[in-house]
C-alpha cells in the first residue's frame, strides 16, 4: 500500500515530462447553471492546480495527456477528467445535497431509491411550503397514496387524525409512530394534554415549525417499519428537517399574510321565520299562540348567530433561516412566529419556534452533529361541541349554540349581569353562543423542546459506530375562566380550571453500521444496535367553582370559594429494543432486505415483556436485465414483495397491573365506618402488544427516461391479538379487562404517478396519487357485536363493532318516508310508546325478537331496536389527491386537489336543527319543506313531530367530497432585477387553501369528527369547529 | 490492527453499557397508584384488604348495582323462591323468582353471582397478600381468619344457590373455570370455617371492630354446612361449641332482637351491617329494608316517607301464625295509623327492620342483615338432634321450647298461647321445627334454603301462591347465562335449565 503512492507520482512526472498541454474551460453549477467561482482544479494525485475565477473560467498549464483533473468546491460532489487530446474541458459540478434527492431515508439510515425494497412515499419540502401549512401533518393530507389525513377540526393548531393503510386496532392508538430527525417524538395528543380546556385539543405535533422541514418519508409496508417493532404496526413518518450545506452559505426570509372565512354556513330561519315556525308549532301541538311570535314580520331578521360567532381571521407567518458552513462545519439556523386567529370568536394559535442544527467533522473519523428545536405555543380555544358544566349537565359548545340558539333574541341584553342575553327562551337551556365564545378564558400555553445529538466514529472505511442521543421534552399549561354571568357558569357561580402537564422522552440508540461490496457484485450493508426510550410526565388538575369576583378567574384560584380537591398524577414507560438489518444486493439486480428487532415494552404484562419483530423483503430491478433493455421506453422497473411482523403498543401504561385503590365501604355496628382497598382492575400479567403481519407487493417504474413514473402497491395486514376491551367471567371479580383478543384485516392497493406533461419553458408536471383500503374486524371476542356508547345527542349502540365489518359502522333504524295519513300512521309499525300522525318519519319493520329475546328476522309489527341495522361506514371507498404545477418563465402554478370517496357521516346536529320540536332553530331546508296536509312529502317530517332522537338513516349522510385544497400562483423574479440588490431569490406568491369544497353533506364541513382522534367514535359531527377557507400572499426572499 | 481492535473493543462497551444502565426501564412501578404487588405492606393494609371484603357485602357503587351481595337479591329472591313473599314491583326477573319462571337468562340471580364472586376475589385478594405483611402473627391470623371466614360463606350461598362452582382461590386464576363438584366446594368452605374459627377472636369491643366475624360466626356458620350437608353430630356439636361460650342468648322479647341498639348484641352471630355512620360515608351505605319492604300507604302516618313495598309477605305466611303469636305483630304490618286519626289496612307488609323509636321515620335504615342469629343455632341443634335420634330428645325440645317461649312474650306478659312441644314423632317434631324456622326468621333469607333442605318446595309453594308449581329442578338456581356465554366451561346447566 504504502509503495503505491511514489509510485503513481513517478508515472506522472514520467507523463507530464513527455507531453505537457494547457486544458482550459467553465465551472458551472449543475443546480442553476451558474458559474463557480473558485473552484479547485488540479491534477490528480499531484500537486498543481488552479482556480476558476469570477466567469467560472480556468486555465491549467502542463496537464499531460492521460492525467485526470479533479475538480472539487465546497458543497459540490468532486468530478474528474481524463485528458486525453482535448484542450478544453468544461464542467458541470453536483451539488453535493443534490444526491439526496435519488435517496430514501429509511428507519436507521438511508437507501438508494432505486435501492428500495419497502414501500416508502417521500415528500419534499417543496410540496411541503406550497401550502403554508400549519402543522406538518396537515402538509401530508391528500399528499401519499396510503396516507389519510383528516383535519378533524378547524380550530387553528386542531387535531388531525392519521391512518397509513387503514386503522388496525380498536382500542389501542391508530396514530403513526413520529420520527424528528432521529428522534421517536411524543405524538399521543392525550400524553401532551393537560386535560384543563375544554372543547378541541391542540395538536401535539403543532410546535414543529413545518416551515423548517426539508422532506417527509412515510413508512408504510412491513419491511420499511419493522425495524420499529412494537411501534411500527401504524406506520412511520420520518421528517427530516433542514441541514447546512458546505460553501454556500444562503439566507431566507419567507412571510405571509393571509385573511380566513369560515368556508361554509349552514341555511337557518331568521327572526321572522322561526316566528311563523313557532306559531306553526303552538297550531299544531294545540297551544294557545305564543304572545313573542304573534307579529312574526315585527320580529325581522333577528340574530345571525353563526354571523355573530364567526370573523374574517387573519393569519401571518415570519420565517428567517441561514443556511451554510464550511467543509468541517455546516449550520442551519432558523427562526419562525406564526399567528393564527381563528374564525370563531376569541381563538388563536401563536407558534414561536427556533431550530439549530449542526455537523462538525471533528476528525476524518469522527463527526458529530446536533438538531434543536425550541417552540412555544399560546393558544386560544373555544368550546365547540358539547361539554358537561362542573355539574354535570350538558352545554352545547359556541358552534353548536350558534345553530341552535333562536334568532329572535339579540346578542346584547343590557339588563343582565354581563350585559349579554342569558340564554335561549325554549327551555333547551343552552348560553349565549357569542358570550360564551367571547367571555370564556381557555387558554393552553405549550413548551417544547426536542433535540438531539449524535456522533459517527468511523473505525475502519465502511465501519461506523454511531451513538445517537435525545430528548423531547414538553410543557403545558391550560388557564381556563367561565364567569358567572354566563350560562355555562351558572350552576357553578363562576368555575376555574388551572392544569398542567410536563413531560420528557429521552432516546439513546447505539448502532454499528458495516458496508462492503465483495467481488464487485456482492454489496452488503449490515447494521445492528440498541436503543432504549424512556418517558416520564407528571400532570396536576386544580379546580374551582364559585368565584362572585369574576375579574380574577384563573389568575387566583383562591378566589374560588368553592374549592374542589385537586389532582395529581405521573406516568412512565420505558422501551429497550435490539435491532439489525443487512441489506444484499446482488449484481445491482437482485436486492435483500432483512430486518429484526426484539421490542421490551415496559406497557406489558411481566409474562410478556419482550417481542420479537422481523420482516423480509426483496426487490428485482428488471431494467437491469438484458430482456428488458430491449424496450427503450422502460427507464427503470423494479418488482418488490415483502412480509413483516410488526407491533401496536399504545395503550396506557399499567395497563396489565391491578391497581388497587378504595372502593368497598361500610359501618361496623352503626358507627365505625371503614374503607376498603381492593385490585380495581384485572391483573393480566399476559398482557401483550397487538401483532401486525403484513404483506406487500410492489412495482416502481419509470417510463421515458423518468418523464413518467408510476408505483403501485398491494398490501395485506392482517392485526391479531387485538388490544381489546373485553368483557371478563365474573369469576375473575370482574366484568371486563384489556385483553389480547380479536383480529381485523386491512387489504388495499395504492398508485401514485408522476408525470412531468411539458417540459419546456412551459413545464407542467402532474401528480396522482390514489388509495383504496378495506378495513375488515376478523374476529371477536365470541364473535359478539359489541355495541358503542351513546354519544351527545346519539343514543347508545349508532355504532358496533362487528365481525365482517369495519370499524366505524353506523347502526341503527332504516327510515321509510313519511306517513301520509293518520289511518296509516296508526296502522302500520311504529315506534313503542309512539302515537304518531301523519308527518311523522316511518321506519321500515324488518325484525322482531321472539320469547327468548332471539332475533327472528321477521317483521313484529313494532319498531324496536331489534330493527335496527347496518347504515353505513365511516371509513371511505377510496381516497386520492391531484396536483397540476405549471410554470413558465418565473411564474409557478400549482394546483391540489383532494378526494375522499364513500364514506357516510352522523349528522348529529339533525337530532336538532333537523327536527321541528321548537326547541331550537332549524335548518330552512327542513322547515320550507316540511309535512302538512298542503305540502305532502316523503321527506322532511311535520312540525311538532312524536318521535325524539331516534338514530336512524335519516341523520347518516354522504361525507363524499372533493375539495380543491390549495391553489398557488406564484411569480419568481428575474436574477438580473435583483442581482444589484445582491438578493439570490425574490418570489411573491398568492395561495388559497380550501377554495372550493363539492359535497352533499348538510354540515359545515364533510372532514370533521366531533371525537378527534378516537376511531371507535369516528364519523360523527356534532359542533365541530369548522373548516376555514384562506387567502394568503407571501414573499420569499434569499441572500 | 491493534489500534481497530481497541476502537471496536469500546464502541461494544458503550453498547453494552447502555443495557446494564437501563435494566430496570422494563419494570413498571408508578407512585400515585398502588397495585396488587406492592400493596401489602403495613397492617393497615391488610385491614383495608380485608375491609374491602365486608365492603361488598352491604353495598357497592360498581357494577352490576349499587347493592351488595347482602343488599336485598340474597334475601328478596330466597324469600320470593318460597311460600314467604310475593312481588310488587315490576320487575320481569323478580316476577319470575316469585312464581318459579325464571330462566338462566335473570339479572337478579346474575347479580347475586356476580357480587359474591367479587366478594370471593377480594377475599383472594387479602387471602394472597397479608402473608406478606410484617406483622404480629396472632393478628396476621385473626385477619386472614375473617378473610376466610367471608369466603366461606359466600361460598356456602353460592354452592347452595347454583350448586358446584367454580372455586376461584388466587387472582390470577383461570379466566374461564370450570364447575368444581359440590362436595369440593364445601371441602373448601369447611376448610376456610375451619381455619377462621381457629384464628378468630371471641369478640372485639364497641367501636373497634364489633360487627367483625368472629370464631363464634366461625362455628356458627359452620353449624349450618354441616347441617346442609346432613352431618347432624357434626352440626350439634358446632351448635353446642357456640352456646357453650355463652356469649349468646335470646332477647326475652322477639322485638328487642330488632331494636337498632341491639345489633351486634348477644343474638348476633354474624350480621352485615348497613348505616352511613351518621353520613360520614356513603348514603347508599344505608339499608334498604324500609323503603322496600313497608307499604306505601305508610305515607299516610308519615307523610313524605320513602316506602315502596316492593316485596309483600303472603297472606298464608300471615295467617300461619297464631294471631298472639308476638312474632306476626313484629313481624308484619297490616294496619297504618294515619295522622288525620283514620287507619288503613293493607296486605301484610314485613315491618320487623324497622325500629319505630330509632328510626321513627322509616326511610333508609341503619338496620343490619341479620345473617346467622342465636335462634337459629337453637333451632339447628333441634333440627339436627332429630334427625340424629330418629326424634327429638329432651335436648331437641328444649331448643326449640326456649324459641316458642320466647315468642309467647308480648312485651309485658307471657300469653297462653304456643305451648312448649312435647310428645312428637320424628316428622311431627321436623314439621313444627320448619313451621318455627317460617315465623322466626321471615325476611332474613331463609326460606327457600329451608324449603330445599326439608324437600317441601313442591308441596308448601302452591299452598301459599295457588297455580305456581315448583318442580324438582328448582332446588337449584339456573347458572346465568351471560356468565356461561363468556365461559363455555361452566356447562352444563343445571338439569331442568
Amino acid at each position: 500500500m504504502n509503495l503505491r503512492l511514489p509510485l503513481v507520482l513517478l508515472f506522472c512526472c514520467c507523463l507530464f515530462a513527455l507531453q505537457a498541454q494547457t486544458v482550459t474551460g467553465k465551472v458551472t453549477s449543475a443546480e442553476d447553471g451558474q458559474p463557480l467561482l473558485g473552484v479547485s482544479v488540479h491534477i490528480k494525485n499531484s500537486s498543481v492546480g488552479t482556480a476558476t475565477n469570477g466567469e467560472g473560467r480556468y486555465e491549467l498549464a502542463g496537464v499531460a495527456k492521460g492525467a485526470t483533473l479533479v475538480f472539487s468546491y465546497v458543497g459540490y460532489e468532486n468530478s474528474e477528467v481524463l485528458i486525453r487530446d482535448q484542450t478544453v474541458a468544461d464542467v458541470v459540478l453536483n451539488v453535493s445535497g443534490a444526491a439526496l434527492k435519488d435517496v430514501v431515508i429509511v428507519a436507521y439510515g438511508t437507501v438508494k431509491k432505486s435501492d428500495l425494497t419497502g414501500s416508502v412515499s417521500s415528500i419534499s419540502s417543496e410540496t411541503l411550503t406550497r401550502t403554508s401549512p400549519v402543522s406538518l401533518d396537515q402538509a401530508l393530507q391528500g399528499r401519499a397514496a396510503g396516507v389519510q389525513v383528516t383535519q378533524v377540526s378547524g380550530r387553528p393548531g386542531g387535531e388531525t387524525s392519521i391512518r397509513i393503510r387503514g386503522s388496525s386496532s380498536i382500542n389501542a392508538g391508530n396514530e403513526p409512530l413520529y420520527v424528528l430527525d432521529g428522534m421517536l417524538i411524543t405524538s399521543d395528543n392525550g400524553q401532551t394534554n393537560a386535560g384543563g380546556i375544554a372543547g378541541a385539543g391542540l395538536n401535539g405535533l403543532s410546535s414543529i415549525n413545518p416551515g423548517d422541514i426539508e422532506r417527509i418519508e412515510i413508512l408504510k409496508d412491513a419491511s420499511a417499519t419493522a425495524l420499529y417493532g412494537s411501534r411500527g404496526s401504524n406506520g412511520v413518518v420520518l421528517i427530516t428537517t433542514k441541514r447546512g450545506k458546505a460553501g454556500k452559505s444562503s439566507v431566507s426570509f419567507d412571510t405571509y399574510y393571509g385573511v380566513q372565512n369560515v368556508s361554509k354556513q349552514l341555511e337557518m330561519l331568521n327572526g321572522e321565520e322561526f316566528a311563523n315556525f313557532m306559531n306553526a308549532y303552538s297550531k299544531d301541538s294545540g297551544l294557545p299562540y305564543d304572545a313573542r311570535y304573534l307579529i312574526p314580520e315585527k320580529i325581522g331578521a333577528g340574530t345571525d348567530w353563526q354571523k355573530a360567532i364567526f370573523r374574517q381571521a387573519p393569519m401571518q407567518s415570519y420565517q428567517l433561516s441561514v443556511l451554510g458552513g464550511g467543509e468541517n462545519t455546516q449550520f442551519s439556523l432558523s427562526g419562525g412566529y406564526f399567528k393564527q386567529e381563528g374564525v370563531i370568536l376569541n381563538s388563536d394559535f401563536n407558534r414561536y419556534s427556533i431550530r439549530s442544527n449542526i455537523d462538525q467533522k471533528v476528525s476524518s473519523r469522527f463527526k458529530v452533529g446536533s438538531s434543536i428545536s425550541l417552540s412555544y405555543i399560546s393558544s386560544k380555544g373555544v368550546l365547540t361541541g358539547a361539554q358537561s358544566s362542573g355539574t354535570g349537565t350538558l352545554l352545547p359548545g359556541s358552534t353548536s349554540s350558534a345553530l341552535l340558539f333562536p334568532p329572535t333574541l339579540p346578542v346584547l341584553d343590557a339588563s343582565k349581569p354581563g350585559g349579554y342575553t342569558f340564554q335561549d327562551d325554549r327551555g333547551r337551556n343552552i348560553g349565549n353562543p357569542v358570550a360564551d365564545a367571547l367571555e370564556t378564558d381557555n387558554i393552553s400555553n405549550n413548551a417544547r423542546a426536542i433535540a438531539n445529538l449524535y456522533g459517527v466514529y468511523t473505525i475502519v472505511p465502511g465501519l461506523n459506530f454511531k451513538v445517537n442521543a435525545g430528548i423531547d421534552g414538553f410543557s403545558v399549561k391550560d388557564n381556563r375562566f367561565v364567569p358567572n354571568y354566563l350560562k355555562r357558569g351558572q350552576s357553578s357561580n363562576g368555575e376555574a380550571v388551572v392544569a398542567t402537564v410536563s413531560g420528557l422522552s429521552w432516546l439513546t440508540e447505539y448502532t454499528l453500521n458495516y458496508a462492503h461490496t465483495f467481488r464487485e457484485r456482492h454489496a452488503f450493508d449490515a447494521l445492528i444496535g440498541n436503543t432504549y426510550q424512556g418517558f416520564h410526565s407528571e400532570r396536576v388538575f386544580a379546580f374551582s367553582l364559585d368565584f362572585p369576583d369574576n375579574r380574577i378567574g384563573w389568575h387566583n384560584l383562591g378566589n374560588g370559594l368553592n374549592p374542589q380537591p385537586a389532582g395529581t398524577g405521573e406516568l412512565s414507560w420505558g422501551i429497550i429494543s435490539y435491532l439489525g438489518r443487512l441489506n444484499y444486493t446482488f449484481d445491482n439486480r437482485f436486492l435483500v432486505t432483512l430486518t429484526g428487532r426484539v421490542d421490551g415494552s415496559s406497557k406489558f404484562g411481566k409474562n410478556n415483556k419482550y417481542g420479537f419483530f422481523p420482516s423480509g423483503s426483496v426487490a428485482w430491478k428488471l431494467h437491469e436485465e438484458k430482456f428488458i433493455k430491449r424496450l427503450p421506453w422502460i427507464y427503470t422497473l423494479k418488482t418488490r414483495l415483502s412480509y413483516g411482523i410488526i407491533g401496536n403498543q399504545e395503550i396506557a401504561p399499567y395497563s396489565s397491573l391491578a391497581t388497587v385503590g378504595p372502593l368497598g365501604q361500610g359501618v361496623f355496628n352503626n358507627t365505625q365506618a371503614y374503607i376498603g382497598q381492593e385490585p380495581l382492575r384485572y391483573p393480566n400479567p399476559d398482557l401483550k402488544w397487538e401483532r401486525t403481519g403484513q404483506m406487500d407487493f410492489g412495482v416502481d417504474a419509470e417510463f421515458a427516461k423518468g418523464r413518467f413514473g408510476a408505483t403501485f402497491d398491494v398490501y395485506q395486514k392482517q392485526t391479531t391479538n387485538l388490544l381489546l376491551y373485553t368483557p371478563l367471567p365474573t369469576t375473575t371479580g370482574f366484568t371486563g379487562s384489556l385483553l389480547n383478543i380479536g383480529s381485523l384485516r386491512n387489504r388495499g392497493l395504492e398508485l401514485a404517478l408522476n408525470s412531468r406533461n411539458l417540459t419546456g419553458a412551459f413545464s407542467w408536471e402532474t401528480d396522482l396519487n390514489f388509495s383504496i383500503n378495506r378495513n375488515e374486524i376478523t374476529e371477536l371476542s365470541q364473535g359478539k357485536d359489541i355495541p358503542v356508547p351513546g354519544v351527545l345527542t346519539v343514543p347508545s349502540g349508532w355504532s358496533l363493532l362487528r365481525v365482517g365489518q369495519p370499524i366505524g359502522t353506523f347502526f341503527g333504524l332504516q327510515s321509510d318516508g313519511i306517513f301520509q295519513s293518520d289511518e296509516e300512521a296508526m296502522n302500520s309499525p311504529h315506534l313503542k310508546a309512539q302515537k304518531p300522525k301523519a308527518g311523522d318519519r316511518k321506519y321500515k319493520d324488518t325484525n322482531g325478537r321472539d320469547a327468548q329475546g332471539v332475533l327472528t328476522g321477521r317483521p313484529d309489527g313494532v319498531i324496536d331496536e331489534a330493527d335496527r341495522t347496518i347504515i353505513g361506514h365511516a371509513t371511505p371507498d377510496f381516497t386520492w389527491g391531484l396536483t397540476n404545477s405549471f410554470s413558465w418563465k418565473g411564474i409557478d402554478l400549482s394546483v391540489f386537489i383532494q378526494g375522499v370517496q364513500g364514506n357516510q357521516i352522523v349528522n348529529a346536529y339533525l337530532f336538532e336543527i333537523g327536527s321541528l320540536n321548537a326547541e331550537t332553530n332549524v335548518l330552512k331546508e327542513f322547515y320550507d319543506n316540511r309535512w302538512t296536509p298542503q305540502n305532502p312529502n316523503n321527506k322532511y317530517p311535520k312540525v311538532n313531530p312524536s318521535e325524539r332522537n331516534v338514530f336512524s338513516d335519516a341523520q347518516v349522510e354522504d361525507g363524499s367530497f372533493i375539495r380543491i385544497k390549495n391553489v398557488t400562483l406564484g411569480y419568481t423574479l428575474p436574477e438580473k432585477w435583483i442581482k444589484r440588490a445582491k438578493i439570490s431569490k425574490f418570489r411573491l406568491y398568492g395561495s388559497l387553501n380550501n377554495l372550493k369544497t363539492f359535497t352533499k353533506y348538510r354540515g359545515y364541513d364533510p372532514e370533521v369528527n366531533a371525537f378527534g382522534q378516537s376511531h371507535l367514535l369516528q364519523g360523527i359531527d356534532y359542533g365541530g369547529y369548522p373548516l376555514a377557507t384562506s387567502y394568503i400572499g407571501g414573499i420569499q426572499i434569499g441572500f | 490492527m491493534k489500534k481497530i481492535h481497541i476502537r471496536i473493543s469500546v464502541c461494544f462497551i458503550l453498547l453494552v453499557a447502555g443495557i446494564t444502565a437501563c435494566k430496570n426501564l422494563l419494570e413498571e412501578n408508578p407512585k400515585d397508584q398502588v397495585f396488587v404487588d406492592n400493596f401489602f405492606q403495613t397492617e393497615n393494609d391488610a385491614i383495608a384488604a380485608i375491609n374491602s371484603i365486608y365492603g361488598i357485602l352491604n353495598a357497592t357503587s360498581s357494577a352490576p348495582s349499587f347493592g351488595g351481595v347482602y343488599f336485598s337479591t340474597y334475601w328478596v329472591a330466597t324469600g320470593l323462591a318460597s311460600d314467604e313473599m310475593e312481588n310488587r314491583l315490576p320487575v320481569t326477573d323478580l316476577d319470575q323468582i316469585a312464581t318459579f319462571t325464571h330462566r338462566p337468562v335473570n339479572g337478579s340471580l346474575y347479580e347475586f353471582w356476580t357480587l359474591a364472586y367479587k366478594g370471593v376475589n377480594n377475599a383472594n385478594f387479602a387471602i394472597g397478600g397479608i402473608p406478606k405483611v410484617n406483622m404480629d402473627a396472632q393478628k396476621k391470623n385473626a385477619l386472614l381468619g375473617e378473610a376466610r371466614y367471608l369466603r366461606g360463606m359466600l361460598y356456602f350461598d353460592l354452592v347452595r344457590w347454583f350448586g358446584g362452582v367454580p372455586l376461584v382461590l388466587t387472582l390470577d386464576g383461570d379466566v374461564t373455570p370450570k364447575r368444581n363438584t359440590v362436595a369440593e366446594v364445601y371441602t373448601q368452605i369447611i376448610s376456610d370455617l375451619q381455619f377462621a374459627a381457629e384464628n378468630l377472636p371471641d369478640s372485639y369491643p364497641a367501636g373497634n371492630g364489633l360487627g367483625r366475624a368472629t370464631n363464634g360466626a366461625a362455628n356458627g356458620l359452620l353449624a349450618k354446612v354441616y347441617l346442609t350437608q346432613g352431618a347432624w353430630q357434626k352440626c350439634v356439636d358446632q351448635c353446642n361449641t357456640v352456646i357453650n361460650t355463652n356469649r349468646y342468648g335470646l332477647y326475652d322479647d322477639f322485638a328487642e332482637a330488632f331494636r337498632i341498639p341491639n345489633e351486634n348484641g348477644k343474638e348476633t352471630v354474624f350480621g352485615v351491617g348497613f348505616g352511613t355512620a351518621n353520613n360520614s360515608i356513603s348514603f347508599w351505605e344505608a339499608g334498604q329494608f324500609n323503603v322496600r319492604l313497608l307499604p306505601k300507604e305508610l305515607v299516610g302516618a308519615i307523610p313524605g316517607v320513602n316506602a315502596q313495598g316492593w316485596q309483600v309477605a303472603t297472606k298464608n305466611l300471615y295467617d300461619s301464625y297464631d294471631a298472639q303469636d308476638r312474632r306476626r305483630e313484629v313481624t308484619l304490618l297490616t294496619k297504618i295509623n294515619n295522622v288525620d286519626g283514620t287507619t288503613t289496612t293493607v296486605e301484610p307488609h314485613i315491618q320487623k327492620y324497622w325500629d319505630k323509636v330509632n328510626e321513627p321515620l322509616a326511610g333508609n335504615t341503619d338496620h343490619d342483615f341479620p345473617y346467622l342469629r342465636f335462634a337459629d343455632i337453637l333451632l339447628m341443634k333441634a333440627e339436627a338432634l332429630n334427625e340424629l335420634n330418629n326424634g327429638p330428645n329432651a335436648e331437641a325440645y328444649d331448643a326449640v321450647n326456649k324459641i316458642r317461649k320466647r315468642a309467647r312474650f308480648n312485651g309485658t306478659t307471657e300469653l297462653p298461647v304456643l305451648p312448649d312441644l312435647q310428645g312428637l314423632s320424628y316428622q311431627q317434631f321436623k314439621d313444627a321445627l320448619l313451621l318455627e324456622r317460617r315465623h322466626e326468621f321471615v325476611g332474613e333469607g331463609h326460606r327457600w334454603f329451608d324449603l330445599v333442605r326439608f324437600k317441601k318446595l313442591e308441596e308448601l309453594v302452591p299452598v301459599a301462591k295457588p297455580g305456581v308449581m315448583p318442580q324438582p329442578y328448582h332446588y337449584l338456581f339456573p347458572l346465568p347465562q351471560g356468565e356461561i356465554d363468556l365461559n363455555p366451561n361452566l356447562l352444563p346447566q343445571n338439569p331442568g335449565y
